[in-house]
């Protein structure tokens, strides 16, 4: 616990709940200037209005509501949504970086297994050999010709239907970039705040998973129907997993966009007064 | 008067109506306008205009020009938005409570 700063009610408040606010980080810090201000300004009203100092303070305290009350929204508003905010956005830029490094680098072994590969056969121990096509044992096969079969035979070059998936793993990886540099936010104080707004993040949660959920529960319901797969009763299981994290993910885009508007009564059940 | 539930309403009224202000001129004007009904403990109020900021419905800045720092709230236009949203659902509410319970002065003849 903090020892108060001053003897008045109001530096005692403010010690009390700079300690309830440690870890709350800028929304704490923010809160604690607003109170001060916020008593300060109310005490100075009570004392032109006749009261002596420390009644007019504690008059102030009095209708601010206690530090425990007030300091309680903070945290619990800050701290779980903050987490959340940060786990989707990092799990949305590494997703994009992965798939962006997964499919251009394929691309890329791709378009340079045909000079990597006249340069194996050229330069074979990088030119202290003959070229390879020269010698008599190779190719095996003359119909396949001496560089194709070369190329074939390189375990780094994607083949056939594997290399058509490289170009859209890196055009998704880097749409999924360019949307969360677009959908990052300006703060009043003009500085960048790498997650999105809350409505949009939970867009991203809603969207993939419930795509997710339905082919999934497709897939799941094909298996019970048609034909009795092992997987079955995985993917219906996911199938609904993903669907009840999609529906909480709407939920809480909804409950952003209006704040809560669906029921007057209930238009803010949240952690304030 | 207990305004748990209906706070958010009320901010963005009174944000509404008084343009960019700082937080006890939107506490004062709460207090003011419901004639002392609406009492919130003051402090809860600073949480619940986060909130609204977080939500997107209001932005704030620090004013420096004054002795004590300030924090300036101001309504989004999504927050013009909700306000009117909110507040017809509101009115929509009221209608159908008053249509259940009846007219105030049958309630009290009866």
């Amino acid at each position: 616990m903090t020892t108060p700063t001053g003897d008045g009610p109001v530096e005692q408040y403010l010690d009390d709940m700079f300690d309830r606010l440690a870890g709350t980080g800028p929304a704490g810090r923010r809160l604690l200037v607003e109170a001060e201000t916020h008593l300060l300004t109310a005490a100075a009203e009570a004392r032109a209005r006749g009261l002596d100092a420390e009644a007019a303070e504690r008059e102030a305290i009095d209708r601010f509501g206690t530090a425990a009350h007030v300091t309680r929204h903070v945290s619990a508003a800050t701290d779980a949504r903050a987490s959340l905010g940060r786990l989707v956005t990092g799990t949305w830029i590494a997703t994009g970086v992965l798939m962006l490094w997964w499919g251009a680098s394929g691309m890329a072994t791709w378009l340079l297994s045909w000079p990597w590969t006249r340069l194996l056969i050229a330069t074979d121990r990088f030119g202290t050999q003959p070229d390879m096509c020269s010698r008599p044992w190779v190719p095996s096969n003359p119909t396949l010709g001496c560089f194709a079969q070369y190329r074939g035979n390189l375990s780094l070059v994607p083949v056939e239907g594997d290399r058509n998936s490289y170009p859209w793993f890196a055009v998704g990886g880097l749409l999924l970039l360019a949307v969360w540099l677009l959908v990052r936010r300006s703060t009043v104080l003009r500085t960048t705040a790498w997650t999105p707004k809350p409505a949009i993040l939970g867009l991203a949660l809603a969207i993939p998973f419930g795509l997710a959920a339905l082919i999934m529960t497709a897939y799941g319901v094909k298996g019970l129907y048609w034909q009795a797969q092992d997987g079955t009763l995985s993917y219906l299981t996911a199938g609904l997993l993903a669907a009840g994290i999609s529906i909480a993910a709407i939920r809480r885009i909804r409950g952003f966009s209006l704040t809560a508007p669906t029921a007057v009564p209930a238009l803010s059940t949240g952690p304030h007064c | 008067m207990d305004v748990r539930g209906h706070l958010d309403l009320l901010l963005l009224a009174v944000l509404a109506e008084a343009g960019p202000v700082h937080g006890y001129a939107v506490i004062t004007a709460l207090r003011d306008r419901s004639e002392g009904a609406f009492d919130v403990p003051e402090g809860t109020v600073y949480p619940a205009l986060h909130r609204l900021e977080r939500a997107g419905l209001v932005v704030s800045r620090w004013e420096q020009a004054t002795p004590r720092r300030r924090r300036i709230y101001e309504l989004t236009h999504d927050g013009q938005l909700a306000r009117t949203a909110k507040q017809r659902e509101w009115r929509s509410f009221v209608n159908r409570v008053q249509a259940v319970i009846g007219p105030a002065t049958a309630q009290a003849m009866a």
